[in-house]
């Protein structure tokens, strides 16, 4: 770290820092005049978060914006400092400057609240909520570096932060709608892949132990998340403090983890939610025209000019042969080998089942059912086994049929312990005459012969017990 | 001392500088020159330890201007197109400039009155001229041992050019500055510099002192009554001619007597010598590289 460069540093933006401080102390100032509402603590910290979050990801890279541009380049790169210290000074500025204006606008908070206020919980917040502003900052200036002007950092910033989401999508879209009728439960929230939703989160549940003394809910999603993203930074930061050359500033940032990796994970991830819900051809080639639409927009933002060279071309068409491959793989291996992948009964955690039954007649009826109960029966195990060979469609019907007499829909869920999956068997038809209706009641049967308790209710919301929704259905079948 | 070692450097395989070496003794004032493009802009960053050169090494009193950074404190590079926000004004930067270099706020505010400019006006509303001066007021108010100056002349109205010659030799005289231009402008630098470079093809392909090299090119002018004998194209290194008729014009590198002495074999009716300037030693010079490089 240079002083000197500090220094000048904090000269510099002074204005900035001072616009930023009256930004947190006017929350700060809000929280004292709604001092009687039950819930001001936790509306103070919930906004204080977003602002610090959206700092760490907007500091780094406006500070350090200096590298990006040729003239400030010429400027401060000839200044009797090193240039690494220069970025590693930049981080440190920007890190202690979010940190102490939190400190300096939460510390009123604290210290009214001082008499309910744990010890450890004070002092858990100051050091994770330091350590996450330096790992969000870390990874904003790693991608800043990588980048070669100020618009290329915030867009690949976001590519990186969205990529997991989309990356989760194409896996929801995968187990929903495709062979192996296994639904996604990672058993962690979504906010384990959106960063600065599981920043907040982590922020907030160190508040939480703070205020209220409340014990620490621990997601390891969310800290599993922040250390990827923290491993990025320092990776992309490292390489670049080595190999950054002055000369990049203005020039088209074409490196491979930049807009390359952003664009082919984008397209592939829009490509294989296409493929995977398995539409009509029309369809398809209607999204896969509009996917080609939004990569070439992607290109433009990447090259700053309309153009369509013969790899950008070449590549997209790699993007829908390794989509459509993704399929026929998956068809070929029963989704990857999933599906008959059963566990000890013993790690059970959940197993219900639903189905709902849709009349189409001219006053439209319809009959659900539903159970929720922990079962560790072998003999529910066996049964499964039995039911998964027998009945478990391994192709998605399409629900579509305008001229049946019902629609069926049904699914059989196993959620364990420790999976990252739980496990759907699910069917969905449509027919005239109620033969699939009937054959469900035989599992159904047989699950209230387990002693698996269910919930019945018709359109109206009217409950019943089995029995008697098992009347309704065949009567309104046979009417 | 400035010592440039065998500087190579290139951007995206295109050669830039090939082995690019110099030395330009202290106090000296040094002219770059080349066409566009050249390098120049290039070799000054290197020099002044903004970019790295993929070989070779600059040394100023003995020190790597790239890795020893507290000898940059004593070198002020101002580029073609210096940096500033929309808000900076001369006094925003001279916090700047004051961080990082020794700087005399007496010479600041001479040269701030001298040159009549508002510190707290925004740069962005100076005109081009009025930008270069006050970046000349940082430059004279630090006194760095090494003074690189990228197009130094562009902008400046020629009032404002012959004070600032007059200002840079007085602080060469009173300071031992180093000073390095570029310019495209090389009537100027003909009036201030004592040595120059010529960048052509990567390389340094003439230096030396002004003086000395404009006396080793001359002009000549002949005519001759049976028109032009063809030998004379071979017998003298040749930079330039035209032919008009039986009058031939040459520019020619070597002595100027013992050329006259040569030129007379031939017989002409009449030959005038012609002083050579700066500018045409620099065309002149490029033109040859040129056809040679044919």
């Amino acid at each position: 770290m240079n002083k000197e460069y500090l220094k000048y540093l904090f000269k510099t933006h002074r204005n900035l820092n001072i616009f930023l401080l009256v930004i947190n102390l006017l929350f700060t100032m809000i929280y004292f005049i709604n001092i009687h509402d039950v819930y001001n603590s936790a509306s103070y910290f919930s906004i204080i978060f977003v602002i610090v979050i959206i700092e760490c990801l907007v500091l780094p890279i406006v500070e350090l914006s200096i590298i990006q541009n040729r003239r400030s380049v010429d400027m401060f790169y000839s200044l009797p400092v090193k240039h690494n210290e220069i970025i590693i000074t930049t981080y440190i500025s920007v890190i202690s400057k979010i940190y102490i204006i939190l400190l300096i606008s939460s510390l009123p908070v604290i210290l009214y609240s001082l008499v309910h206020i744990s010890v450890i919980g004070l002092i858990g917040y100051l050091i994770v909520s330091f350590l996450l502003i330096a790992c969000v900052s870390l990874f904003t200036m790693g991608i800043n570096l990588k980048c070669n002007s100020i618009i290329d950092s915030f867009v690949i910033l976001s590519g990186y932060i969205l990529m997991p989401l989309l990356v989760y999508l194409v896996l929801e879209v995968f187990f929903d709608y495709n062979i192996a009728n296994v639904i996604l439960n990672f058993g962690y929230s979504l906010s384990s892949f959106f960063l600065p939703a599981a920043v907040y989160k982590i922020f907030y549940e160190f508040a939480s132990m703070m205020l209220y003394n409340d014990s620490l809910v621990f997601n390891l999603g969310d800290y599993i998340n922040v250390i990827v993203y923290t491993a990025i930074g320092l990776g992309f930061t490292l390489y670049e403090l080595k190999n950054r050359k002055p000369e990049r500033a203005e020039q088209i940032t074409d490196a491979f983890f930049t807009y390359p990796l952003v664009i082919g994970v984008t397209t592939l991830c829009f490509l294989l939610s296409v493929m995977f819900t398995r539409m009509d051809f029309k369809d398809t080639i209607l999204y896969v025209a509009l996917t080609f639409i939004a990569y070439s927009i992607m290109n433009f933002v990447y090259i700053r000019k309309v153009t369509f060279t013969k790899k950008s071309v070449l590549l997209f068409v790699l993007a829908i042969v390794l989509s459509f491959g993704a399929i026929k793989l998956s068809d070929i291996t029963d989704g990857f080998g999933l599906v008959y992948s059963y566990r000890n009964c013993k790690q059970i955690r959940d197993v219900n089942f639903h189905a709902s039954i849709d009349l189409m007649e001219d006053d439209y009826k319809g009959y659900y059912i539903e159970s929720y109960k922990i079962n560790e029966s072998q003999e529910l195990i066996d049964y499964l086994r039995e039911y998964q060979d027998n009945h478990v469609q391994k192709e998605h019907v399409i629900n579509d049929c305008d001229s049946c007499t019902y629609h069926y829909y049904s699914y059989i869920s196993i959620v364990y312990d420790d999976s990252l999956l739980s496990y759907r068997y699910s069917m969905n038809r449509s027919g005239d005459d109620g033969s699939d209706i009937r054959e469900c009641f035989e599992t159904l049967d047989k699950f209230n012969d387990i002693g698996i308790e269910f919930y019945c209710y018709d359109y109206e919301g009217n409950g019943m017990d089995y029995a008697e929704w098992k009347e309704a259905v065949l009567s309104a079948l046979d009417d | 001392m400035l010592e440039i070692k065998d500087i190579c450097k290139s951007f995206n395989d295109k050669e830039v500088l090939r082995n690019l070496s110099l030395k330009i003794d202290s106090g000296r004032i040094f002219g770059l020159v080349g066409i566009n493009g050249a390098g120049k802009s290039t070799l000054l960053r290197i020099v002044s330890g903004v970019y790295e050169a993929d070989s070779g090494l600059v040394l100023f009193d003995g020190k790597n201007t790239r890795t020893d950074e507290e000898v940059r404190r004593d070198i002020l590079y101002l580029s073609d197109d210096p940096y500033y926000t929309k808000t900076s004004t001369i006094k925003s930067l001279k916090e700047y400039y004051q961080t990082f270099y020794n700087f005399d706020e007496n010479e600041y505010y001479r040269y701030l009155n001298l040159f009549k400019l508002d510190p707290n006006k925004p740069l962005i509303n100076f005109s081009k001229g009025m930008k270069r001066q006050a970046f000349l007021i940082f430059a004279f108010a630090i006194k760095p041992k090494l003074l690189i100056l990228d197009e130094a002349f562009d902008g400046l109205d020629p009032v404002v050019r012959t004070t600032f010659k007059s200002l840079l030799i007085k602080l060469i005289d009173e300071n031992s500055v180093t000073v390095i231009i570029s310019s495209h402008n090389l009537r100027e630098l003909e009036d201030i510099c004592d040595s120059f470079g010529l960048l052509d093809h990567c390389e340094i392909s003439t230096s030396g002192d002004i003086e000395e090299s404009k006396e080793m090119i001359s002009k000549y002018q002949l005519a001759f009554e049976n028109g032009i004998p063809e030998e004379i194209y071979h017998d003298f290194n040749i930079l330039h001619h035209k032919a008009t008729g039986r009058v031939l014009t040459i520019v020619v590198k070597g002595n100027k007597d013992e050329i006259i002495n040569r030129l007379k074999k031939y017989n002409p009716l009449m030959i005038d010598y012609l002083n050579v300037d700066f500018e045409e030693l620099f065309i002149y010079e490029v033109e040859s590289r040129g056809l040679n490089n044919e």
